[in-house]
């Protein structure tokens, strides 16, 4: 029995890592907001059914009539289409027509179709580098966001910042033709680059065009991007609104998340120093949600108030995750420790509606006595007393907890 | 009784963004949720899924495993929840009620797979290969291997499995959760217990996983 609880841990674990990203999730629950009356809904279904049959019969006829489609491995165990998330570590996709993805720490793509001729790729947020096996009929298509990249046998490394919204490009052999908003298709040669951000507007733009499904040209640019990492690039490439910013310059070599190897040596400050001269605006919109939580709490040891700011990130770009749960108890710690207790009571209590059973309950709920006491919230105290009591009976706030209910 | 809302002044004038959070946040308990959802509050909705929804898509991937249609049972509980909530009796056990409202979708999609299985084509990586050995067994290849092992279950006592060993629910919340009695859910469990430690002897990975697991428990 107690080999398959421990089993079921494992499980559970494996799992939680492949729960919804936030836009899926995020997509359903506007579908769910967005949906009609119920009585409009069933008039729906026949159509809906005969869709889906059409569907299938399309792909069962499709399946008969096509060649083995390509397969593909992830660190030499065969993986069928479906979401790869790297945490610290790259990872590398290799397929059975020599091609190759290499996913950067911190990433997350999405094989969405493989067919005989390649695959189509979505790389969600974060980078990949991609070497595809010329054959005659190659036919590889890698989505980075809104941007596309059409392949038949080349070398390059993409990414795609989901927070930040900035697309890149480097082709280093070969060449591919890429398109999007602000890039009308065009080719794009070994050793070319592509660096585009989206300005907020022109996001809030695009937004619209999908969900109106309009035509494909891209909307006007209120204001031309500018990226924050590739100043110089101005000079070389002069910025229109009609004009994407397009670099020759050479790649410059990945950094190594240096700030991370001085935390993890015991010198906070040089680390928070060296995560600053990143650029903690940057490394908010890059970093995967367990690195973002180490970068709150280098924050918070060397006493900046960005920790706070770097919590709330967390939630916004990872949430319903046990990360942002997290975060949500470690932003009421610090609120609570700034005496802000309306806001730690409501962080707690958001925690524990989150992660009933996170690692961090049993903390949570004392604190919750504690904050509700230092309110004067008598009802709301008894209440938190008692379930941390019928939960942690010989826990470090029981004393306190009986203490509020008036019990020896 | 109506609903308490707190508007966040900061969050007001932004776009809402694919997975940020909601424009507000429901402080109010579940009865007043429920309240507020009946009244046609124009925001409980969205509160209902903010506080649940996370909680509706962990319970589906305990029962179904990595699964691709797990977006649309998540939105096809909360659409059959929010259908039927004047059904509900008792205001604060929404949460048990919606668990039973999303185990009862799993079970339907379970046993829709099952009806259609004989048209579909096994994929390549579906083929079971007790052959092939790998020397690490990490944790998403023991719960590919698992979940092959359960997709043979009768659903029933593939969802009590899940429920009490994966989703780590104590008996009395997985029968409740299945609206059975305990009785009832313990049998389940014992039969699916059974079938399922009876194949995993047959898998290497997991059948090395739990001896270790059994010898660590020993010593």
């Amino acid at each position: 029995m107690k080999s398959l609880e421990s089993l079921g841990r494992t499980l559970r674990e494996a799992e939680d890592e492949l729960l919804l990203d936030s836009s899926r999730r995020a997509d359903v629950r506007s579908r769910l907001l967005a949906r009609p009356p119920r009585s409009r809904r069933s008039a729906a279904k026949p159509a809906l059914a005969l869709a889906l049959g059409l569907a299938v019969a399309a792909a069962v006829v499709s399946m008969v009539r096509r060649e083995r489609p390509l397969e593909y491995t992830v660190g030499g165990r065969p993986e069928s289409a479906g979401l790869i998330v790297t945490r610290e570590r790259p990872s590398t996709l290799a397929f059975s027509d020599g091609s190759t993805i290499r996913l950067a720490p911190s990433s997350r793509a999405r094989v969405t179709n493989l067919d005989a001729d390649g695959a189509h790729v979505n790389v969600e947020d974060g980078a990949a580098s991609l070497q595809v096996t010329h054959r005659e009929h190659t036919d590889w298509t890698v989505h980075a966001g809104p941007f596309v990249v059409h392949v038949v046998g080349t070398a390059f490394d993409v990414a795609w910042d989901d927070t930040g919204a900035v697309f890149e490009l480097h082709v280093r052999e070969g060449s591919v033709s890429a398109e999007g908003p602000r890039l009308a298709r065009r080719l794009v040669r070994a050793g070319e680059r592509v660096h585009i951000e989206l300005t907020p507007a022109a996001r809030t733009e695009l937004r619209a065009a999908v969900v109106q499904a309009t035509q494909p040209t891209a909307p006007a640019a209120p204001e031309p991007a500018v990226p924050r990492r590739e100043r110089t690039l101005r000079a070389t490439a002069p910025v229109t609104e009609t004009t994407p910013i397009i670099s020759f310059s050479p790649p410059s070599a990945p950094t190594l998340p240096s700030w991370m190897e001085l935390a993890a040596a015991g010198q906070p400050r040089e680390a928070w120093a060296a995560a600053e001269a990143i650029g903690i605006d940057a490394l908010l919109a890059r970093l995967g949600a367990d690195e973002l939580l180490r970068l709150a709490d280098l924050a918070r040891r060397v006493g900046d108030s960005r920790a706070s700011r770097i919590y709330r990130v967390i939630r916004e770009r990872f949430p319903s995750t046990p990360a942002a749960g997290s975060a949500a108890f470690l932003l009421a710690r610090l609120d609570a420790q700034g005496g802000d207790l309306s806001s730690a009571a409501r962080g707690l209590e958001l925690y524990l509606d989150e992660q009933p059973r996170g690692r961090y309950r049993r903390e949570a709920l004392g604190r919750l006595v504690e904050v509700r006491v230092a309110r004067g919230q008598r009802g709301e105290a008894e209440a938190a007393a008692r379930r941390y009591l019928e939960l942690h009976p010989d826990g470090p706030h029981a004393e306190l907890a009986r203490r509020v209910l008036g019990a020896p | 009784m109506t609903a308490t809302v707190h508007r966040i002044p900061k969050k007001r004038e932004e776009e809402p963004r694919a997975g940020q959070l909601s424009a507000f946040d429901f402080f109010g308990d579940d009865a007043r949720l429920v309240d507020a959802i009946r009244s046609g509050h124009p925001g409980a909705p969205a509160a209902f899924f903010d506080r649940y929804g996370a909680y509706v898509e962990r319970l589906l991937v305990r029962v179904l495993g990595p699964d691709q249609e797990i977006a649309d049972l998540l939105h096809e509980v909360f659409a059959e929840a929010l259908d039927h909530i004047h059904k509900l009796e008792n205001k604060e056990a929404l949460r048990g009620w919606l668990t039973r409202i999303t185990v009862f979708a799993a079970r339907g999609c379970i046993r829709r797979r099952s009806r259609r299985r004989w048209l579909r084509f096994m994929a390549p990586e579906e083929v079971p290969d007790v052959q092939a050995v790998p020397t690490c067994h990490d944790a998403r290849d023991l719960l590919a291997r698992a979940f092959r092992i359960l997709d043979t279950l009768p659903a029933d006592e593939r969802i009590a499995f899940s429920l009490r060993f994966i989703d780590d629910m104590t008996l009395p919340e997985a029968a409740d959760a299945c609206g059975t009695s305990l009785a009832t859910f313990k049998r389940r469990l014992r039969r699916a217990q059974d079938a399922f430690q009876e194949a995993a002897a047959k898998d290497p990975a997991l059948r090395e996983r739990l001896r270790h697991d059994h010898e660590e428990e020993e010593a």
